[in-house]
């Protein structure tokens, strides 16, 4: 078989490409876009951890020390805007971009302005996240978003300038989520090599498919919710209150008809990006290809009719509590199915640890934790005693910092040779990953006991038997924060491979990899597959 | 620019057999400023919302900035249109693309007609049988069991709702005709009858600014004689919310018709080869579907 | 889906040293589950 993929003809148009800064602001490549998301996830990464470094040092004890109230309330909401929209979301974007093309053997992305409208409009969404911030030290407005996330009426309803900086970032980090959604739908539907059959897909893609699916399904809908909560704050309507016909819980169903959708758009991709991870160094073909898409397809559809689950306390009818309970715990056999797919990839595999394989079984065993910790506060009677508590943030956190970002770890280190032509430091890279894994449950465990102990969550103080486990959680939490500098600096010293003397990758950087982007050089050609490879004959 | 074009000429897809050489356009400062006016428009509209004077000033800029960017950005990809960078192969791009955007916009009314069945169904009836059920209500004024029932509330301005059978119904009318007048050009676009296309554009246009015209008075009845403002109770807000958002996007449809309308009575588009006109017809359908919901949803029901 | 096979790093010794090595590994914790599983029956509250 042909594959002149790696002796690109493209010297002859390489002249047009501007240089410096330019070169990022102008970009079509979908490796320059793939690396700006990454790059801007990480710098967001930062921001939103030292934001929430500060709330831990606040709830190293009881009492006030370092800040009021409304200032608290406005870095945890902050907090996990900025996790959640400008850290996780643009890291899975940036595995789109990069891994996509390389996967399916196609050129670029298939729209790849609208790639690049994609990114640039993250940074004006952060900076008018951030933005109130800074204007409140100059005296204009009362400082950002103090609700809380999820922003619930009437509370927003009633906030300050903040909510509406948060509305409007939220609208354009939207608009970029649907661009770069129906960038990977066109591009998986079109641009696929010549014989590979959906079914032949390599299945971070189907991962990416199910996720940019239930963005353009749910981004829309979270847009509509934030527009009704702009028009009853600044336009006189009554969507959310009850005085004109209204109802504030009516915005807590908009939002997590978008908000739980939203935990498997943050999963999918690293579902996605797992099982590649497993195979790789168990030495053996993934287990299980068909049942995890069709996993991936299930999970796709239960999460749009199980949201009320967020809000069981709200006071919804029985049978709606009951129907919503079962359709959560059904999203557990899907899961599952994952679960033991991963499991017996490994099964019986000749298998090595390299930092991508730790990464990869510290999220199994702690992701493990956030799917049975899920179960309990799926469960009606049970939620009643733990909503609204502590054991909730350590439940979103196995789930959302073991299962989403150290996900995204896991591709980080697997790819980073393929995306920088160099090998990682694996010393640092095994000294990151001990150092997380350790402090993220020092972190978080104690966050389950003091929930059950019934600590509500969202306050600066608390009473004082709740004492050493907060302590306990604020001093995992700082060597968390600090770790994660080793990780910053192994990619930038992987990124300039050669001025640290690191060993540069082969083509196929591991190997027991297999797959499209392992047949290209690393790092690849400027059009990824120039021309395209055709798997219709097998063998070579 | 000058080099751009060079090199479009250089990856002539025509040169290149199919399966290779996907049209990727040169490096672009467009969505780049595109961002910022949107950055603007953005920042301009909370400063405004929150009464600072810079605010207004600021949306106005962005909106130059957005409209800007836009004319010239559909300009390029017209002109690379026109000088054949396009094949089958990145038609049937843009063709998902469209298709795929479209849905975003089905969910984004979806959230309206959901706040809609939410507050007809559970808000409204709660709150009206509410003393019968607990022996006590929050707002004792609320005496009509009928929708639309929110009228008499604290908050709330006695109003009269919007009927189904007068200027709605014509509404309905001449958007349905639209429909069948975009279909009749797209025919005409097949058998390449440049006249009964150009003749079909321009009526499903004129459908489309009649259309917009008896919105706009049917609104002002509405403020001036009606008392229905985005105020009056949820009736008024979900009313004004979903026909607003609605008209928007009839406005919206009707400039990319005369885009495309334009373009046509340049000679533009062949009979195989003519995404823009299907683009814009799928969108024009798409708002078409919208009203029928809204006019059974929102007028009728 | 491979076009070139890559030959492995580890001899077939190793790799068969290897794949015991994770069998009994995954027994052993399957049996540690098993365990504490019923190790919980006992659990008196």
């Amino acid at each position: 078989m042909s594959h002149a993929t790696t002796a690109p003809h493209e010297t002859h148009h390489d002249a047009h490409y501007p240089g410096g800064i330019m070169r990022w602001l102008t970009t079509t490549n979908h490796k320059d876009i793939g690396s700006m998301y990454l790059t801007f996830a990480l710098i967001m990464f930062f921001v939103g951890g030292a934001m929430i470094l500060a709330v831990r040092a606040e709830l190293f004890q009881p009492g006030l020390q370092l800040m009021q109230p409304e200032f608290f309330n406005q870095l945890i909401g902050i907090h996990a805007l900025v996790m959640i929209f400008a850290a996780l979301m643009p890291a899975a974007t940036g595995f789109a971009n990069w891994q996509i093309p390389l996967m399916i053997g196609a050129p670029d992305m298939a729209l790849p302005r609208i790639n690049n409208w994609g990114f640039w409009l993250l940074p004006p969404a952060a900076i008018l996240l951030t933005l109130p911030f800074l204007l409140a030290v100059f005296g204009i407005g009362d400082g950002a978003l103090n609700t809380g996330w999820t922003m619930y009426a009437p509370l927003s309803v009633q906030g300050g300038i903040g909510v509406d900086f948060a509305i409007f970032s939220i609208h354009i980090l939207g608009i970029s989520s649907i661009l770069g959604s129906i960038n990977v739908i066109v591009t998986i539907f079109n641009l696929r090599a010549p014989g590979m059959t959906m079914m032949k897909l390599p299945i971070f893609c189907w991962g990416w498919l199910i996720t940019a699916f239930l963005l353009i399904a749910t981004i829309p809908v979270l847009a509509g919710a934030v527009t009704m909560l702009l028009t009853d704050r600044h336009f006189g309507t009554h969507f959310f209150n009850a005085a004109g016909g209204g109802d504030p819980i009516l915005f807590q169903h908009l939002f997590w008809f978008f908000g739980h959708p939203e935990v498997y758009i943050l999963l999918l991709p690293v579902w996605g990006l797992m099982p590649h991870v497993l195979a790789t160094f168990s030495r053996k073909p993934m287990y299980g290809y068909k049942a995890q898409v069709y996993s991936f397809i299930a999970i796709g559809l239960l999460s749009v009719v199980v949201w009320a689950h967020h809000f069981f306390t709200a006071g919804l009818p029985v049978p709606a509590l009951l129907y919503f309970m079962y359709s959560t715990m059904a999203i557990s056999l899907p899961l599952a199915v994952l679960f033991f797919c991963w499991i017996a990839t490994m099964w019986k595999g000749a298998m090595s640890f390299e930092t991508p394989m730790l990464f990869a079984q510290g999220f199994i065993i702690m992701f493990g934790v956030a799917g049975l910790t899920g179960l309990v506060l799926a469960d009606v009677a049970a939620d009643a005693q733990y909503h609204h508590s502590y054991f909730v943030i350590a439940h979103f956190h196995y789930a959302l910092f073991a299962g989403g970002i150290m996900g995204v770890m896991t591709g980080v280190y697997y790819w980073l040779p393929k995306w920088t032509g160099y090998m990682y430091d694996e010393k640092l890279g095994k000294l990151h990953f001990w150092l997380t894994v350790i402090s993220f449950n020092l972190t978080f465990m104690p966050q389950f006991f003091l929930g059950l102990a019934g600590m509500p969550r969202r306050i600066p103080d608390y009473a004082l038997q709740f004492t050493e486990f907060n302590a306990i959680s604020t001093v995992g939490a700082m060597i968390l924060g600090f770790s994660q500098l080793i990780f910053a600096w192994n990619i930038w010293k992987c990124a300039r491979g050669h001025a640290n003397g690191l060993a540069p990758a082969e083509g196929r950087a591991w190997e027991g990899a297999t797959g499209l982007e392992w047949e290209l050089s690393s790092p690849p050609p400027h059009h990824s597959w120039e021309v395209q490879p055709d798997l219709r004959q097998p063998g070579a | 620019m000058a080099q751009t074009h060079a090199a479009i000429e250089t990856t002539h897809p025509s040169d290149h057999p199919p399966g290779t050489h996907y049209f990727v356009p040169q490096p672009s400062l467009y969505p780049f400023i595109l961002s910022g006016g949107m950055f603007l428009l953005a920042l301009g509209f909370i400063l405004f919302m929150n009464k600072f004077a810079a605010g207004s000033w600021i949306m106005l800029a962005g909106t130059g900035v957005i409209l800007t960017v836009v004319v010239r950005w559909f300009g390029r990809i017209i002109h690379e249109s026109q000088t054949g960078s396009y094949r089958e192969w990145e038609d049937k791009s843009f063709r998902y693309g469209m298709i795929w955007f479209i849905l975003s916009e089905v969910a984004f009314f979806a959230a309206f007609f959901g706040a809609l069945f939410y507050v007809r169904n559970i808000s409204v009836p709660d709150l009206l049988t509410m003393l019968p059920r607990h022996d006590f209500t929050l707002y004792p004024e609320y005496k009509d069991l009928l929708w639309p029932a929110s009228g008499g509330g604290p908050k709330g301005i006695a109003f009269t709702p919007m009927g189904a059978w007068g200027i709605p119904a014509i509404n309905t009318a001449l958007l349905l005709s639209s429909g069948a007048t975009i279909t009749w050009a797209h025919w005409a676009l097949l058998k390449n009858n440049r006249t009964q296309l150009n003749l079909g554009l321009f009526l499903t246009i004129a459908l489309g600014v009649v259309f917009l015209g008896f919105q706009g008075y049917e609104y002002y009845h509405a403020y001036t004689e009606l008392g229905l403002t985005m105020g009056a109770g949820v009736y008024g807000a979900t009313f004004f919310m979903l026909t607003g958002f609605h008209g928007f996007h009839v406005t919206l449809g009707t400039i990319m018709l005369m885009v495309i309308y334009g373009r046509c009575l340049k000679g533009h588009f062949t009979a195989n080869r003519h995404f823009a006109f299907e683009g814009v017809a799928w969108y024009w359908h798409f708002v078409d579907v919208v009203w029928l919901g809204l006019f059974i949803m929102v007028y009728w029901l | 889906m491979s076009l070139h096979p890559t030959p492995y790093a580890f001899d077939e010794a190793e790799l068969a040293r290897r794949r015991s090595a994770s069998r009994r590994m995954a027994w052993l914790i399957g049996l540690a589950a098993a365990l504490i599983y019923i190790g919980g029956f006992f659990l008196q509250r």
